[in-house]
C-alpha cells in the first residue's frame, strides 16, 4: 500500500471539528488526516464521544449549523467541502455514502423497505419506478435478502436484515466510499459475524474503499486492513491490524487491547483508569498524559507531532520503534 | 426491535393504507362517533325529504304542542320545528365542517412550516401561534361577526381563525420530532431536497395526527357557531341551532313551557358535538396507545363539554 502511485480515491486532510456550544467551543475532532485507494479498509475505533461519528457526519456534510469544519475532505483530488451544502449533495450517495448506527431507525416504519432502497436511485439517478425496483432486487440478492422480501415494512425485518438492507441502501448508487458507523451495534455475535464478511465482501466485489467506525477493536480488526485510533478527537495511532494488535505503540492503544475480553485466558480483563478530558476547554500536551501509565514531564506540556515510520503514524512522546514505551 | 417470524404478519401491521383504515375502524369509540355524525350528515342531506312543512310558513299565532302534522310542535312564531332542527342540521355541520377545514389548512401549514425549517421562521410564526392562543375567543368572534358583517362565510372563517392557533402547535411538535429520527437523517444524507424529505417522510407521518385533531375541531366549530347564533350574531337569513334557542328564549319558550321548542336544539347540538368529540378522541387513541393505559393517559375520561379544550398539555 505504501508502494502505490496511483493517486488516493479519497484524502481528508487535517479534519478538524468545533461546535459552537454557547459558552464556548467544543472542539470534538481535531486535525484527522487518513487517505484511502479503491478497496482499502480502514477502521477507526475509540470510546464513546472520542469523535469517531462527527468525522463520518463531517464528510458526508450534515454536522449541526453550530458546526465549523476545517481542512479538507478531497474525493478523486476535489475538495467536496469547499462549495458548501449545495456543491455536496451530488456527491451524496453516489461518491460517498454511508450506513447509519442503528438500522432500525435508519428506515421509515411507515414505508415498505424496497420503496426506501429505492429512493436514492430516484433521487439521484431519476430512474424510472420499474428501474428501480429491478436494481433495488439485485442490491437485495447482493446482501443476501429474498428479493420477494422488498414489499415487505421494516418490523417484519430482523436485526441483521434491518442491518443488510441498510447496506443495500447504502449500495444503491453504487458509491465509490462506504462510511459505516456501528453497523454491528445491538447485534448479537453470529449476526455480527455475517456482517462483518459481507461488507469485507461487498468492498472485494464492488471495490468499494471502507471506513468501519466502532468501538469494538476486535470487529474492526476481522474487516479491516488498517485501525486508526482515535482518542479526545484526534488519530493517536494508525497502523496495519497486524502490527496495531502485536505492537501497539501508543499507551492508549495497548491499554484498549488490555481491556479486550478473551474466553479461557488467565489474565484478568484491564480497564483504563480516569476518563477522557473534556473538550470544551483546549488540551495542554497529551490528552492522554492523566491517565497514561508511562507518563512523563513533557506530555504534560507540549503536544505530541505524528511520528511516521514506514506505514504506521503514532502521537506519542515515548513511542519507540520498537513498540510500547518504556 | 421484536423481529418477527418471516413471512409472518403481525395484527394490526401499520401499513400506509392500514393507518388509514386503522384509524378508522381501529377504534370502537371511533366508529360509534363517526357513524353518528353519519347519520346527522344524512338527515341533513335529506331535509326537504324528512321534513315537508316550509321552513318559512307561518302555521299559528304562537306555540303548539307537537301534533301528528307537526311531530315537534310549532314555535312561537308559528313555525314548524322539525322543519328547522333538520334544515338547521345543514347549516350547523356545513360550518363546523369548513371552519374546521379552514382551521386545519392554517394550522397545518403554519405547523409544517414552523417545525420543519425551525429557526427564526419557526420564531415568528410560533410568536404569531401565540399571539392567536391568547386572545380570548369568543370577544374576538362577536367582534369579527360585528365588523365583518354577520354571513355564514365570515362565520366558518372566524372561527377557523380562532381555532388554527392549537393545531399549528400540535403539527409543529410532531413535525420537530419527526424531523430528527434517524430516517429523516438518512434521506437529507442522500441529498434528497426538503419538498422531497416533507412530502414523502414528514407529512404521511404527521396526517394521521392531522385528521384525528380536525375532527375534534369540528365539535367545537359545530359549538361555536351555535353560540354565536345564540348572541345573535349569526346569519339572519339562514336557520341554525344556536338562533333557533335563541329564537325559543325571546319568544319566551321556558315560560311558556315549550319544551318541544328548546330541547330538540339543544339535544341535537350536545349530540353532534359529543360524536364529533369521541370520534376524535377514538382516533387519538388509535395514534398514541398511551393514553389508553390508564395512568399513562393525561384524563382518563375525556370529553371536552367546552371549546377552546383543544389545547393540549
Amino acid at each position: 500500500m505504501m508502494a502505490s502511485v496511483a493517486a488516493p480515491l479519497l484524502e481528508v486532510r487535517d479534519l478538524g471539528v468545533d461546535f459552537d456550544i454557547g459558552r464556548g467551543q467544543l472542539h470534538a475532532v481535531r486535525g484527522v488526516s487518513f487517505t484511502l485507494h479503491a478497496r482499502d479498509r480502514l477502521g477507526i475505533v475509540g470510546e464513546s464521544g472520542c469523535g469517531k461519528s462527527t468525522v463520518v457526519l463531517a464528510m458526508m456534510g450534515l454536522l449541526p449549523p453550530n458546526a465549523e469544519v476545517s481542512g479538507q475532505v478531497l474525493l478523486n483530488g476535489v475538495d467536496i467541502l469547499a462549495g458548501g451544502d449545495s456543491s455536496m449533495r451530488p456527491h451524496r450517495w453516489c461518491d460517498i455514502s454511508m450506513v447509519f448506527q442503528g438500522a432500525m431507525n435508519a428506515f421509515n416504519p411507515v414505508r415498505t423497505v424496497g420503496d426506501q432502497i429505492a429512493e436514492p436511485i430516484r433521487i439521484h439517478l431519476k430512474a424510472s419506478r420499474r428501474d428501480a425496483d429491478k436494481r433495488v432486487a439485485e442490491l437485495l440478492d447482493m446482501v443476501g435478502i429474498p428479493a420477494s422480501r422488498a414489499a415487505r415494512y421494516p418490523h417484519e425485518f430482523s436485526g441483521g436484515m434491518r442491518q443488510r438492507a441498510a447496506l443495500a441502501m447504502a449500495l444503491a448508487c453504487g458509491p465509490k466510499v462506504l462510511l459505516a458507523d456501528e453497523p454491528t451495534t445491538a447485534l448479537d455475535v453470529i449476526v455480527q459475524a455475517e456482517i462483518l464478511q459481507l461488507l469485507r465482501r461487498v468492498s472485494d466485489d464492488l471495490g468499494v474503499a471502507l471506513v468501519f467506525i466502532s468501538h469494538d477493536l476486535p470487529a474492526v480488526a476481522q474487516v479491516t486492513e488498517r485501525v486508526a485510533v482515535m482518542y479526545a478527537g484526534r488519530v493517536v495511532e494508525e497502523a496495519p491490524v497486524a502490527r496495531l494488535l502485536t505492537a501497539p505503540r501508543h499507551p492508549y492503544t495497548a491499554a484498549l487491547l488490555a481491556a479486550i475480553p478473551r474466553p479461557g485466558a488467565a489474565a484478568t480483563v484491564r480497564s483504563i483508569l480516569g476518563e477522557p478530558p473534556r473538550l470544551d476547554t483546549p488540551v495542554v500536551g497529551c490528552a492522554f498524559a492523566p491517565r497514561c501509565p508511562s507518563v512523563a514531564d513533557i506530555c504534560r506540556i507540549t503536544e505530541p507531532a505524528n511520528t511516521f515510520d514506514g506505514d504506521a503514524v503514532v502521537a506519542c512522546h515515548r513511542a519507540t520503534p520498537a513498540g510500547l514505551p518504556g | 426491535m421484536v423481529a418477527l417470524p418471516p413471512g409472518e404478519r403481525a395484527a394490526g401491521t401499520p401499513t400506509r393504507r392500514g393507518t388509514a383504515l386503522r384509524l378508522i375502524t381501529g377504534n370502537r369509540q371511533t366508529m360509534v362517533g363517526l357513524c353518528a355524525l353519519g347519520a346527522f350528515a344524512v338527515v341533513a342531506l335529506l331535509a326537504p325529504v324528512i321534513a315537508r312543512a316550509p321552513i318559512n310558513t307561518q302555521f299559528s299565532n304562537g306555540f303548539a304542542a307537537p301534533t301528528a302534522a307537526h311531530p315537534l310542535g310549532l314555535d312561537g312564531g308559528g313555525f314548524d320545528v322539525l322543519s328547522r332542527l333538520v334544515h338547521g342540521a345543514q347549516t350547523s355541520l356545513l360550518v363546523g365542517l369548513i371552519a374546521a377545514l379552514v382551521g386545519m389548512l392554517i394550522g397545518g401549514t403554519v405547523g409544517f412550516v414552523a417545525g420543519y425549517f425551525g429557526g427564526r421562521t419557526d420564531g415568528v410564526l410560533m410568536r404569531i401561534t401565540d399571539y392567536f392562543l391568547v386572545i380570548p375567543d369568543i370577544p374576538l368572534m362577536i367582534v369579527a361577526a360585528a365588523v365583518f358583517g354577520q354571513s355564514l362565510t365570515n362565520i366558518m372563517i372566524v372561527i377557523g381563525l380562532v381555532y388554527w392557533a392549537s393545531t399549528a402547535r400540535l403539527i409543529r411538535a410532531q413535525v420537530m420530532s419527526v424531523r430528527q429520527r434517524t430516517f429523516v437523517k438518512r434521506v437529507e444524507a442522500m441529498g434528497a431536497s426538503p419538498f422531497f424529505v416533507l412530502t414523502r417522510h414528514v407529512v404521511p407521518q404527521v396526517t394521521p395526527l392531522l385528521v384525528a385533531n380536525t375532527v375534534l375541531m369540528v365539535a367545537n366549530a359545530i359549538f361555536a357557531e351555535t353560540y354565536i347564533s345564540f348572541l345573535g350574531l349569526g346569519d339572519p337569513s339562514v336557520v341554525s341551532w344556536g338562533r333557533m334557542i335563541q329564537d325559543a328564549l325571546d319568544q319566551g319558550a321556558v315560560v311558556a313551557g315549550a319544551w318541544w321548542v328548546v330541547l330538540p336544539p339543544g339535544l341535537a347540538v350536545t349530540l353532534v358535538v359529543l360524536a364529533a368529540t369521541i370520534a376524535g378522541q377514538g382516533m387519538e387513541d388509535t395514534l398514541n396507545p398511551r393514553l389508553k393505559v390508564g395512568h399513562l393517559a393525561v384524563r382518563r375520561f375525556r370529553v371536552r363539554p367546552l371549546h377552546g379544550a383543544l389545547d393540549r398539555p
